[in-house]
């Protein structure tokens, strides 16, 4: 007997499926059959989600996030990170490789995606460690991993300091057919640096990371692009010399995509200003105003394809302590949804490409879902864009706390969050429904 | 913590706010002066010197001011504390903090370290140097020594020369001297001035002569070769020749110029030792200026005079 879900009474928005308007979204058997314009009635046993006021559209893609595990599971693990990225409407994960051990080899990449939809409830598809241990030497088994599951190879946040290297990851990873992840940041430009290198650091006396160390990283990778013909995914990147590279790339008919960390678009070096906050020590890092108006600009016109989460859960241990000291990152599953939504109240998105920016991950990575198109998986995220949650320590559902948004009211309440069809998140009626 | 008053930085503080300071320690500067120099303002108060990085002069000015205002000190350095052990900055305030000390004076390598005491535990931080970010108390020594001498801030030029980049030395000196009306010029190797630091309240400049130029005052900055992680001059004899204060150079400034410097001094490099020695140099003013002003910051932020 087959398993139907009708989601009626909401509006119906996906880019790639061309749908903007009222409707009902036909469930069956954990695939999408068929958008309707009218209501539908619904057959003996079917499951009716109601979602008058709100907006239907794909779940959401997140291509930079740290799960905690393994290695680290008292910042996060596969459960808590599940139920974070459900609540805040993301239905894949795409885990860096900075787990400990390293996610270098076919083994635990299969595991975490095995373990990671049993546990967490969300499709977790991991980017593989482009080099063994991530030391930047010797090309892991990228055939053999992709196999395994890996949708994309990248060092993560190390630079890759062999640019000789790099070239060749990149042919090679052509054959593969996997996009290559660059995170834009030359480590030796950083030098200790922990905030952007500008009048605030200089103010506070904390040591700078000069914007250049991202656009010569971004520059050399467009160009190893170019010569190899690799497909690469630039990001996330943080200022308006990034956007440069990015765009050359663009113009030379280069596959290159990009993204950007959702607290970038709104936050800038100042904050850091007001009490040395270590919320906000991130990588990248914040940078001022006129970088943040040039990521929304690109964002809107389509030339950074998606916004990431850059969840980066940290507990206490990590981050009471001196801002010098602090880990870099912070918790993003459960606010990026809310920081998009809350760039269409300020008239920088459409609230179509808001949609598009939270899904656009799957077309990066060329991925069945992110789609309310017939035949995709139905990820599905219910949500009401105008109602608004505050972000409260006690309501969030990730174990970490390191988000600087703590006590803000952000758009967007997620009602539902469906995987593969099933219901994974809703929001209780009394406490989270008005 | 809420309700108390610290001293984290002199960017915190207005022009009226500074003065007070320094009236507060010219009184204080008498008692230094009498045959019996203690006094028994802040008897009974607890005054805890955590200092988490090298200090002899901080230090020492500290201890001595916390005494001669008859507070019970406590003295705690980098290598005696449980920081070696791997506790964390909070963890040591907070085994502090239990013992209810009015004041806790924190010397730290990393900026921003006062900021976080002042956040979470319950006693007033006067910060004795953190970091590259701020040094508040010899900012205002610095202060008081040109104030003495020159009976004014406002309008006078004073030019500061070195590592700008890394001194909280400078950092504080810019913010107090130009929220008190001077004209700062700060000069050094390009490696060493920071971007935007024209926005503390100063101009900058690569050529010594220009910033030494008429000036009321001169201020060397120490090149931290301890604290320096990469190249940023090519050698101390080059530094010497280029950035360095000789006494043909002083001779551009204006003739009672007066040459200061934080200590230690490392002669020959950012000072001729004619010049450190000469009459022009009242380096060991800022020393006894040290003291008072230390003792007028204990006692404001235990709570006396006037904010």
């Amino acid at each position: 007997m087959s398993e139907v879900t009708l989601i009626t009474g909401g509006h119906l928005l996906c880019p790639w499926a061309g749908l903007d308007g009222p409707g009902t979204l036909e469930i069956i058997d954990g695939q999408i059959v068929a958008a309707h314009a009218g209501g539908v009635e619904p057959g003996p046993g079917a499951i009716r989600l109601d979602a008058t006021g709100c907006l239907v559209t794909p779940g959401f893609v997140d291509l930079h996030v740290h799960l905690g595990e393994p290695g680290f599971e008292h910042r996060e693990d596969l459960a808590s990170a599940g139920a974070a990225a459900s609540r805040g409407g993301f239905t894949t994960l795409c885990p860096g490789p900075e787990s400990a051990p390293v996610n270098d080899h076919r083994d635990l990449t299969e595991a975490l995606v095995r373990r990671g939809r049993e546990l967490s409830g969300v499709r977790i598809r991991p980017v593989a460690a482009l080099t063994r241990g991530l030391r930047g030497e010797r090309l892991t088994d990228m055939f053999d991993l992709a196999s395994g599951g890996a949708v994309a190879f990248g060092d993560g946040d190390r630079h890759i300091a062999d640019a000789g290297l790099l070239r060749r990851a990149m042919e090679y990873s052509r054959a593969v057919g996997r996009p290559l992840f660059v995170w834009p940041e030359d480590a030796t430009l950083v030098h200790g640096g922990v905030m952007h290198e500008g009048s605030v650091s200089t103010r506070l006396g904390l040591a700078g990371i000069p914007a250049a160390a991202e656009i010569a990283a971004a520059w050399r990778a467009v160009v190893l692009a170019e010569q190899t013909g690799a497909v690469i995914h630039l990001g996330p990147i943080s200022t308006a010399g990034a956007i440069e590279a990015l765009r050359a790339g663009r113009a030379k008919g280069l596959t290159i995509t990009a993204s950007v960390g959702g607290a970038h678009l709104h936050l800038t070096d100042e904050e850091i200003g007001k009490a040395y906050s270590t919320a906000l020590r991130v990588r990248p890092p914040l940078r001022p105003r006129a970088d943040v108006e040039a990521l929304r600009g690109a964002l809107a016109e389509g030339l950074i394809d998606t916004v990431t989460s850059l969840h980066r859960p940290h507990s206490a241990v990590e981050k009471e302590v001196e801002f010098d000291l602090a880990e870099p990152g912070m918790a993003g599953l459960e606010t990026t949804l809310g920081l998009v939504l809350r760039l269409v109240d300020e008239g920088a998105l459409t609230l179509r490409r808001a949609v598009e920016v939270l899904t656009a991950g799957a077309r990066v990575l060329g991925l069945p879902e992110g789609t309310l198109a017939p035949g995709a998986p139905a990820d599905v995220v219910v949500f009401d864009p105008k109602s608004k949650v505050r972000v409260e320590a006690e309501s969030l559902r990730s174990k970490a706390r390191n988000t600087p948004f703590l006590g803000q009211a952000l758009p967007g309440r997620v009602a539902w969050t469906l995987v593969g069809g099933r219901v994974i998140y809703a929001a209780e009626r009394g406490e989270e429904w008005p | 913590m809420r309700g108390r008053r610290h001293l984290l930085e002199l960017a915190a503080l207005s022009a009226p706010e500074i003065e007070h300071l320094l009236d507060l320690a010219d009184s204080f500067g008498g008692i230094t002066q009498r045959a019996i120099k203690k006094v028994p303002t802040l008897r009974g108060r607890t005054v805890v010197n955590l200092f988490l990085e090298a200090s002899t002069r901080t230090r020492t000015s500290f201890e001595l001011a916390a005494k001669r205002l008859s507070a019970d000190t406590l003295s705690i350095s980098g290598g005696s504390s449980s920081v070696v052990k791997g506790e964390t900055l909070l963890d040591t305030a907070r085994n502090l903090a239990a013992y209810q000390p009015d004041i806790i004076v924190l010397r730290h390598r990393h900026a921003g370290a006062p900021h976080l005491l002042a956040a979470n535990i319950d006693a007033s931080i006067v910060n004795a140097g953190d970091g590259a970010h701020e040094h508040p108390t010899q900012g205002l020594l610095d202060l008081l020594t040109i104030r003495q001498h020159k009976r004014r801030i406002d309008g006078l030029k004073v030019a500061i020369i070195g590592d700008i980049a890394h001194s909280r030395v400078a950092r504080s000196a810019i913010v107090g001297l130009s929220r008190l009306g001077a004209q700062v010029v700060v000069c050094g190797p390009p490696t060493m001035l920071p971007p935007g630091i024209e926005a503390l309240g100063c101009t900058a400049t690569l050529c010594r002569d220009e910033a030494v130029a008429d000036a009321d005052v001169v201020m060397m900055l120490r090149i931290q070769k301890e604290r320096l992680s990469e190249e940023l001059f090519p050698s101390d004899r080059e530094y010497a020749r280029r950035y360095g204060l000789d006494s043909a150079t002083l001779r551009k400034a204006k003739p009672d110029c007066l040459v200061m410097h934080p200590g230690p001094i490392n002669r020959g490099v950012e000072l001729e030792p004619a010049v450190a020695d000469g009459p022009q140099s009242i380096i060991l003013d800022q020393v006894t200026n040290g003291l008072s002003v230390r003792m007028a910051v204990l006692y404001h932020c235990a709570g006396g005079g006037e904010a």
